[in-house]
């Protein structure tokens, strides 16, 4: 394809199942995603763009690529969907694997550029359309598919067994007690106000985060609990394959623990995309217009705790600290007042990044690119010069994410690019520099 | 009417949630001294020796007290004092038959899974084991299996299926990327459940024998006899309910889920969606006129099966619906409809504002109070309400 050029990078789970694959799946897929599950959407916003290039210069890829008219929004579209209907369907595998490419890896769904469309095209739902083709073929990222594969027969993305999961939690109630006095984790319990769900990786690998956020749980006095069955873990990997079948088969389990557990509300920690997918995509898929029982993101607890004056905080932060607006609870769902009414709580010396809320730009890590594992590394490391520039250009050395795409994503921007910062939740933030009440200390 | 004192629950570290028998007289949970040592307790009193720690503490439907406990960093099932002999490096899922008789866990053994019944492992154990099913009386008990151990990263090995269904111990031959909605006949003689054939394809299996149609999706099925099995699709129309593979109803769905069968009558209702937003249920392929923006849950026919109730949600409230007539939709927590044994009346608690409400009839004839359990019909006209005021239980019967 003229003008796409590229490093060639080794994925099998996008090599070798396209190898795997003949003709005749191929065009059966097309015909499923085209004809039976797209909507009118996708005609119009095809036929409506005038490649006006109002969107090129939004564009994170496009910028950190030296303005290459190859990763601007408008010839993304044109280089898949738009190669597609121009071949009438008919492409090679090769054609199959640049779309692959360009759908996963250089395009984070972050929707900055609808913005700065002028028709308003939602270039994020067409790209979406390209994942959702590739996802019925089974053509991914390795790293993704391993965690969909999970999700399918465990609810959970890590392999993590029923076991481990309540061993897990009980273990974590024994540690917290060294910070607050018989600190207890209630596990399945009914009638509970609210359920919190969890990000899988809390489980597993970033313990003390979950840690931090328990203990703001037990301080702020809340009536809570976590499911004592599968279905804890929030994140919804799927989404970004747009394996419709695993998205609703997790979110229906989310929604299903919370009414038979007759909960009020389900809080999930910092995460964005399982936000977006128990709020939108999968609620929709499913049949539901919105969320059916209240789904409240950590930010939007955080703020309500530190409103109703449930926590308070002991001492401000000191370092210069900035902020990053994850695409998927700012853009996507305007929690970007109350996020700074969080961080002005915590911070002393708090500076925007510019642009910032709805038009920040996205970490480069979104939409799945930190879940395609290693191979796809520095494809994000590039994607993400405009966003170090960003942080570089505040000063801070405090980067607060309350995403943990975004965390790990500016974690490793941080390092590729040796800037003098260090990135954190607010979780951890807020447990460390929250008051302890007399009462709840050992 | 009984009173307990739980003010002397304060005078522990620690407590657990309250547990309640069917008949009110017995409440229980488990307490922790200063030194972390968890005792169980009852009507006011410490029983038996204390433990590292106690889990799943319940009352069986015969009344009695169950739990899986540690001891010496092992786990076993405590049942009214009376410990299984086989300790095991961990147990969960603890349940029990209908009739409380039977006892049975999901445990690890050695690294390997598996599931114990009255203290009698499974001599087949597994790489995991998920959920746990038990049929009525016991005859039958299910639970998810790994057959196949790849590692992480193998997707083409994934693809291949490593999940089964064992039964009574004996593991089915075909391997799934995925089960979900195990579920026995009416009689017990037969198990069903969904499955993932391939990452887009799933069916319903009956005893180890696939449907002959695939679908892009299934939700999980029940039995409508002892031999039908009706399962939710969805295919090109939409979601549809198919019987043994082939169309059962007409129409197709929105959605379509949450199948309760009343067998006797062969009567199938579901949840269903007609439109985005718009649910309600449907019993024998008719659907009911109201409809409800947000939630419709599980339906529960009566007895007798000539009523049905559900709770639905609609504009941030809660309430009930009984046979396409709406309660007051203003709860903002409502527990699930119980029937009087002849179907008559109907009961449930629901919350408001912080206090608990005694419904029937979708009359308030008890409340606030700081907490309620679901009541229990102890005759037709005889309601036992279990609950908690001013950090007491009390049991109550009233006639309704």
């Amino acid at each position: 394809m003229e003008g796409f050029v590229r490093k060639p990078v080794s994925d099998i789970g996008i090599d070798k199942t396209i190898e795997r694959l003949d003709q005749q799946k191929i065009k059966r897929a097309i015909e499923r995603v085209l004809n039976e599950e797209v909507t009118v959407r996708f005609k119009i916003f095809l036929e409506t763009c005038m490649r006006c290039g109002m969107c090129s210069a939004s564009c994170h890829h496009y910028l950190s690529h030296d303005r290459d008219p190859s990763y601007a929004p408008a010839s993304k579209v044109k280089l898949t969907l738009g190669d597609l209907v121009a071949k009438k369907g008919k492409i090679e595998k090769a054609d199959l694997k640049r779309y692959a490419r360009i759908a996963f890896t250089e395009c984070n769904l972050c929707r900055r550029c609808t913005q700065f469309c002028p028709f308003g095209i939602d270039i994020a739902y067409l790209i979406s359309l390209v994942r959702r083709l590739c996802g019925v073929l089974g053509v991914a990222p390795q790293f993704i598919q391993d965690q969909v594969y999970s999700h399918m027969s465990s609810y959970n993305m890590l392999w993590f067994k029923q076991d481990e999961w309540i061993d897990t939690i009980q273990w974590i109630e024994n540690e917290l007690r060294y910070e607050i006095k018989n600190a207890r984790i209630p596990l399945g319990k009914k009638d509970a106000d609210i359920l919190l769900l969890i990000h899988g990786l809390e489980a597993k690998y970033m313990t003390p985060l979950l840690s931090n956020m328990l203990k703001i749980m037990l301080v702020s006095g809340v009536d809570f609990t976590l499911p004592d069955t599968d279905g804890w873990d929030y994140t919804n990997k799927s989404l970004y394959m747009h394996d419709f079948e695993t998205m609703t088969l997790v979110t229906k389990r989310h929604y299903e623990i919370a009414s038979k557990l007759r909960v009020k509300r389900i809080l999930i920690t910092e995460c964005g995309h399982a936000y977006r997918a128990a709020l939108y995509e999968s609620a929709r898929l499913l049949g539901w217009k919105e969320a059916p029982i209240p789904f409240i993101h950590a930010v939007e607890f955080f703020y309500e705790i530190l409103t109703q004056g449930k926590i308070k905080i002991a001492h401000k932060v000191k370092e210069k600290a900035t902020l990053q607006d994850p695409c998927n609870i700012v853009r996507y769902r305007g929690l970007g007042q109350k996020l700074r009414f969080i961080v002005r709580e915590l911070c002393e010396d708090f500076v925007e990044m510019t642009p910032n809320q709805e038009y920040n730009y996205c970490c480069s890590s979104g939409g799945g690119m930190v879940d395609a594992g290693p191979p796809w590394k520095g494809a994000r490391i590039e994607g993400g010069k405009v966003k170090i520039e960003q942080i570089k250009e505040t000063g801070a050395s405090l980067v607060i994410a309350p995403c943990h795409t975004c965390h790990k994503g500016i974690e490793d921007l941080i390092e590729h690019y040796k800037v003098e910062a260090h990135v954190k939740f607010l979780a951890d933030l807020i447990a460390e520099h929250m008051e302890i009440p007399e009462r709840l200390r050992p | 009417m009984s009173w307990v004192d739980l003010r002397v629950l304060e005078k522990y570290a620690n407590f657990s949630e309250l547990v309640v028998n069917s008949l009110g007289d017995k409440i229980a949970t488990v307490v922790e001294d200063e030194e972390g040592q968890r005792f169980i307790w009852v009507n006011g009193k410490t029983i038996d020796e204390p433990f590292e720690r106690v889990n799943l503490l319940q009352f069986t439907p015969n009344g009695d007290l169950i739990a899986s406990v540690q001891k010496d960093g092992l786990w076993t099932v405590w049942k009214e004092g009376v410990l299984w002999e086989e300790f095991f490096e961990y147990l969960w899922n603890l349940k029990t038959d209908n009739s409380g008789q039977k006892v049975l866990a999901n445990v690890k053994i050695d690294g390997n899974y598996t599931v114990c019944v009255d203290g009698i492992p499974w001599s087949h154990s597994f790489y995991d084991t998920r959920d746990l099913f038990v049929s009525p009386t016991g005859a039958k008990v299910a639970t998810y299996v790994r057959l196949e151990n790849y590692p992480v990263l193998e997707i083409f090995n994934f693809a291949k299926g490593m999940w089964s269904l064992a039964v009574n111990d004996v593991f089915w031959d075909k391997k799934f990327l995925a089960l979900f909605g195990c579920c026995f006949s009416p009689k017990e003689t037969r198990v069903a459940t969904a499955v993932r054939l391939t990452d887009r394809s799933f069916t319903i299996v009956v005893d180890n024998v696939c449907w002959e149609k695939s679908f892009y999706q299934v939700w999980e099925p029940r039995f409508l006899d002892e031999n039908q099995v009706v399962a939710p699709v969805k295919t090109s129309r939409g979601w549809e309910l198919y019987c043994d593979g082939s169309p059962f109803w007409e129409r197709s769905f929105t959605q379509l889920w949450n199948l309760k069968v009343f067998p006797e009558k062969k009567m199938v209702a579901a949840v269903v969606a007609l439109e985005l937003g718009k649910w309600t249920l449907a019993v024998d392929g008719k659907t009911w006129k109201p409809t409800f923006g947000q939630m419709v849950l599980e339906p529960h026919f009566s007895p007798d099966g000539e009523r049905i109730a559900v709770v639905v949600r609609h504009q941030n409230r809660w309430g009930l619906v009984v046979d396409e007539v709406c309660w007051d939709l203003i709860w903002e927590r409502i527990g699930d409809s119980v029937f009087s044994p002849k179907g008559s009346k109907i009961a449930a608690k629901a919350e408001k504002d912080g206090g608990y409400y005694l419904l029937v009839e979708n009359k308030v004839l008890e409340g606030p109070y700081t907490y309620l359990w679901d009541p229990v019909f102890l005759e037709e006209d005889i309601l036992l309400i279990k609950g908690i005021k001013e950090k007491s239980y009390f049991t109550k019967e009233i006639k309704v």
